[in-house]
């Protein structure tokens, strides 16, 4: 709290303050009798009660839902941060990668061009060939 | 309205017991809280700030901050300085508010600070009273309250908790978060600063 320099110049004892407020006015207290008390209207009281409750009302969020704002908020917030951080931080497009993507196009269209074979059955497929053991091998004579 | 006597007291004053109802939500209790209190505040503020509709804007403002901190009341801690306490910072608020709008050239309304009454126009309105002495109270209702406003605004704070709620210096000083020996110079220089403004009145009325 603020405090006037000039409140604390004076060195104020005991003795020159009086034992209370009352006699430390002295002659003046008297004369502060003539100040009237006022009276607040009788529909004072009601209009108070509206005011504070109205006030309450607007200003009283109950900590539950409080915290519920405060959550959604962050959730929000954290979404719109990362979805700012990626724009900026995201790499630029790679020419080597569009390049690369337009010689797979190319290809895969070739293979589309290319005319299909009929289907046939399942069991028309050649067998491949088994790999077992071997049969021994004819050994030659060497040449003479 | 509801007396002091008729409100149930369970070991503590009536205000504090009132207090501690309205902190556990009775909506009752408050309505008893304002009825006994709102009278004394508005006194207060009217002739803390000279206007009695920023004198009842002020009681509100005090009743909101009442609700609102409800739950922090603490019984230990009388509801009287409480409440003292609460109307000395919404004076400081309206102060400073008065102040802020001043440094940027707005006009300040109500505030008894932006009065610029002095000692002399004071003196020449007392004197005016003096022929006739047949002053009533209405004229020197007038000339106490032209008085008071050339007080500063603890001054007349200090003065009016002395006068209108029998505060002593201990609780004055913790309404207004200043030591005892400040109080005590507070309404020093009131009463020298009121004698000197009331003085042709005075003189006038006793000769």
């Amino acid at each position: 709290m603020t405090r006037s320099s000039g409140d604390h110049d004076l060195n104020v004892s005991a003795a020159d303050g009086g034992d209370d407020p009352a006699s430390a006015l002295g002659d003046v207290w008297l004369a502060l009798d003539a100040l009237p008390r006022s009276a607040a209207p009788p529909s004072a009281t009601a209009s108070t009660i509206e005011i504070v409750a109205l006030s309450a009302r607007r200003h009283a969020l109950s900590p539950s839902t409080r915290s519920w704002l405060a959550a959604v908020g962050l959730v929000v917030g954290a979404f719109l941060g990362g979805a700012a951080i990626g724009r900026l931080t995201a790499p630029g497009v790679d020419p080597g990668v569009l390049e690369q993507i337009d010689l797979l196009r190319e290809r895969l269209e070739r293979l589309d061009r290319q005319p299909r074979l009929p289907p046939r059955p399942f069991n028309e497929w050649e067998r491949p060939p088994r790999r077992g053991p071997q049969p021994p091998r004819e050994i030659q004579p060497p040449p003479r | 309205m509801p007396s002091e006597s008729t409100v149930k007291v369970s070991g503590f004053d009536p205000s504090t017991a009132l207090m501690v109802r309205v902190r556990e939500g009775d909506a009752e209790a408050f309505e008893e809280l304002v009825a006994l209190w709102q009278d004394r505040l508005i006194t207060l503020f009217l002739h803390h700030t000279g206007d009695h509709s920023t004198a009842e804007d002020l009681t509100q403002d005090v009743f909101m901050r009442v609700y609102r901190a409800r739950a922090t009341y603490t019984p230990s801690a009388k509801f009287t300085t409480w409440i003292h306490t609460i109307a000395n910072n919404v004076a400081s608020d309206l102060r400073q508010r008065a102040y802020r709008r001043k440094e940027r050239g707005m006009p300040v309304n109500g505030s008894a600070s932006s009065s610029g009454i002095g000692l002399d126009q004071i003196a020449v309105a007392a004197s005016g009273l003096l022929p006739a002495r047949l002053a009533g109270r209405t004229e020197l209702q007038a000339v106490v309250q032209q008085a008071m406003l050339t007080l500063n605004d603890r001054q007349r704070m200090a003065v009016l908790l002395a006068k209108f709620e029998q505060c002593s210096y201990e609780e004055i000083a913790a309404a207004m978060g200043i030591s005892v020996p400040a109080v005590k110079s507070l309404l020093f220089r009131a009463r020298d600063q009121l004698r000197e403004a009331l003085t042709a009145y005075m003189d006038g009325g006793t000769s």
